[in-house]
């Protein structure tokens, strides 16, 4: 993975974030630590992005985003995925996917080759794998350009640490419950 | 800004039965008026109407009720699905009048459902968003003198005997959960425990159609009227699951009925012919349908309604779901011409513009004082 990513600018309109649980979901995706569950592509870093700035800042943010490679790119739209079927025979699966607005848009995308070929696409393309897509402009030598990615969040493989955090978030979560 | 017309705000009659299915095109929920209980939402959905998020059961409760804004008789979470459970914590804390009791299944598998809830956020899959949430606000409920009702097969809502109804005289009340019978919790159970990780493992949610093992279906019966609410019950693949569960079950009261929420936003796989000849043993019931979507497809398909007909009075579809082609109404042509370029098929689901609901109002002895569609729900 190449070090000296360079930074790019999303611009989010945090006045049109209407949803409570879009929010949730963009900070739980931004925490997902790199490398281990973000394909390879781009790192979203989400230094900037702390909780007080969703709720309470009203103007356009710009929120940098170190990306591979020696060029920026300036994120025009984007969505949280979910696959919710996928048919391997005929090479496709369909997704549900939300942007910051709420809009709920349906689409059904190729499997990319490199799924195909992957030894390990399967662990990326399963029923309810979660996925960011956008399109953005890219900057630089030969460019502005319009690209569009798909990033899939990987299973997490599960470890022996895990089980005692279960324990201290069921406790949080529910608390009137007797413990596991 | 009140969401419902004027003419819409006329509360029931002591003694008129209300049901008003709400179905925004994503998600049910039923308002019910009980003569001599009060009021109750069986379900809850969020919908957005222009900019703003509504709860359709609140808003409709606290735009008809004021001032006085009643308690609620009873609050029911039929299954864990996000359709059938999101807003239920709004209507408990914000209802002004509060809930005398509230009401889900919590038998065999709900512990293991805390467990894979717990273990699924470990991993970073927020399954179920939104569900701690609920069993927060219920259990909070709880704590402020709201009685906490454990749903299951012939358990009971309520049951009042020998009750004075005006202009109908003596009647029994009850409402009954119809399931999740045992062999459905102890189904459910075993797919939970397949999802629980193993060391080095990958840990993936389960399909989310497993929640359905442990739909409450409920029974209202009143007078001269029986109301069957179907949740998301399935046909059941086994002989003790599902519908062939319920009318399997020799404890089972008659299931006939003067209406019928339809299960299952009225799949193929929730018509059980059995059930249905059960249901049309007195009268063809009103059948109402609320829509759901999954991926391109969209329930209840119009063979789906085609088949209601054939079984019931009329049937009733709450807001019929619309996937908008032309992506230029919502996103710049840069953007729409890159994700036409990346995906096979895009549609945009329409947002909603008005909370249609379908409102049926009967006197104890069956007759239909009011029988309402309110645009965008339809009649077939």
């Amino acid at each position: 993975m190449d070090t000296q990513a360079t930074e790019a600018v999303i611009s989010i309109d945090l006045t049109s974030l209407p949803l409570k649980e879009n929010l949730a979901e963009a900070k739980s995706l931004f925490k997902v630590p790199y490398p281990q569950k973000i394909k390879q592509q781009t790192d979203f870093i989400p230094k900037q992005l702390h909780e007080t700035q969703f709720f309470e800042t009203q103007i356009i943010e710009e929120v940098p985003v170190r990306l591979e490679g020696l060029y920026k790119e300036t994120i025009r739209e984007w969505w949280f995925g979910q696959v919710e079927k996928i048919h391997f025979e005929e090479g496709y699966f369909e997704a549900n996917l939300k942007d910051l607005k709420g809009i709920e848009v349906i689409a059904e995308f190729n499997i990319d080759s490199e799924y195909q070929e992957s030894s390990d696409g399967d662990k990326y393309l399963f029923p309810g794998a979660n996925f960011i897509f956008y399109v953005a402009i890219k900057h630089g030598r030969g460019y502005p350009e319009t690209v569009s990615r798909l990033e899939f969040t990987t299973p997490h493989i599960w470890r022996e640490e895990d089980n005692k955090r279960v324990e201290e978030l069921y406790k949080a979560l529910f608390p009137n419950d007797p413990s596991l | 800004m009140p969401l419902f017309l004027e003419k819409l705000l006329r509360p029931p009659n002591k003694n008129e039965v209300e049901i008003s299915v709400f179905g925004p095109g994503y998600g049910e929920s039923i308002v019910l008026h009980i003569p001599e209980i009060g009021w109750g939402v069986v379900d809850s959905c969020i919908t957005r109407i222009g900019n703003t998020y509504v709860v359709p059961a609140l808003n409709y409760l606290l735009e008809l009720l004021p001032p006085t804004f009643p308690r609620l008789a009873f609050v029911v979470l039929t299954h864990p699905h996000k359709d059938h459970y999101e807003g239920i914590e709004k209507v408990l804390r914000q209802y002004p009048g509060g809930t005398e009791r509230v009401c889900r299944y919590d038998g065999d598998g709900i512990r293991e459902l805390k467990l894979y809830l717990t273990q699924q956020r470990v991993a970073g899959n927020y399954v179920l968003r939104g569900l701690v949430d609920v069993f927060k606000a219920m259990e909070e409920a709880v704590k402020s003198g709201t009685q906490f009702r454990r749903l299951g097969e012939m358990a009971l809502v309520f049951d009042l005997k020998n009750v004075s109804v005006e202009g109908y005289g003596k009647t029994d009340i009850r409402m009954m959960a119809l399931s999740p019978s045992a062999t459905s919790s102890q189904k459910y159970v075993e797919m939970l425990f397949k999802a629980f990780p193993q060391n080095g493992k990958p840990i993936f949610p389960i399909n989310d159609e497993a929640h359905n093992l442990i739909s409450v279906a409920l029974l209202l019966d009143i007078g001269d009227i029986q109301v069957i609410l179907g949740s998301d019950v399935e046909n059941g693949l086994q002989a003790n699951t599902g519908w062939n569960g319920i009318i399997s079950n020799k404890d089972c009261p008659e299931l006939w009925a003067n209406l019928v929420k339809v299960s299952h936003h009225g799949s193929e796989n929730g018509f059980n012919p059995l059930a249905w000849e059960q249901h049309c043993r007195k009268m063809r019931p009103l059948a109402i349908v609320t829509s759901f979507r999954q991926g391109k497809t969209i329930l209840p398909k119009n063979e789906d309604i085609q088949n209601l007909k054939k079984v019931s009075h009329k049937v009733g579809l709450t807001s019929p779901l619309r996937l908008e082609k032309n992506l230029y109404k919502y996103y710049p042509r840069d953007v729409v011409s890159s994700l036409l370029n990346r995906a096979r098929y895009v549609r945009i689901v329409e947002p909603t513009e008005k909370i249609g609901f379908i409102r049926t109002r009967f006197l104890l002895d069956g007759t239909i004082t009011e029988s309402r569609a309110e645009a965008p729900s339809c009649w077939y």
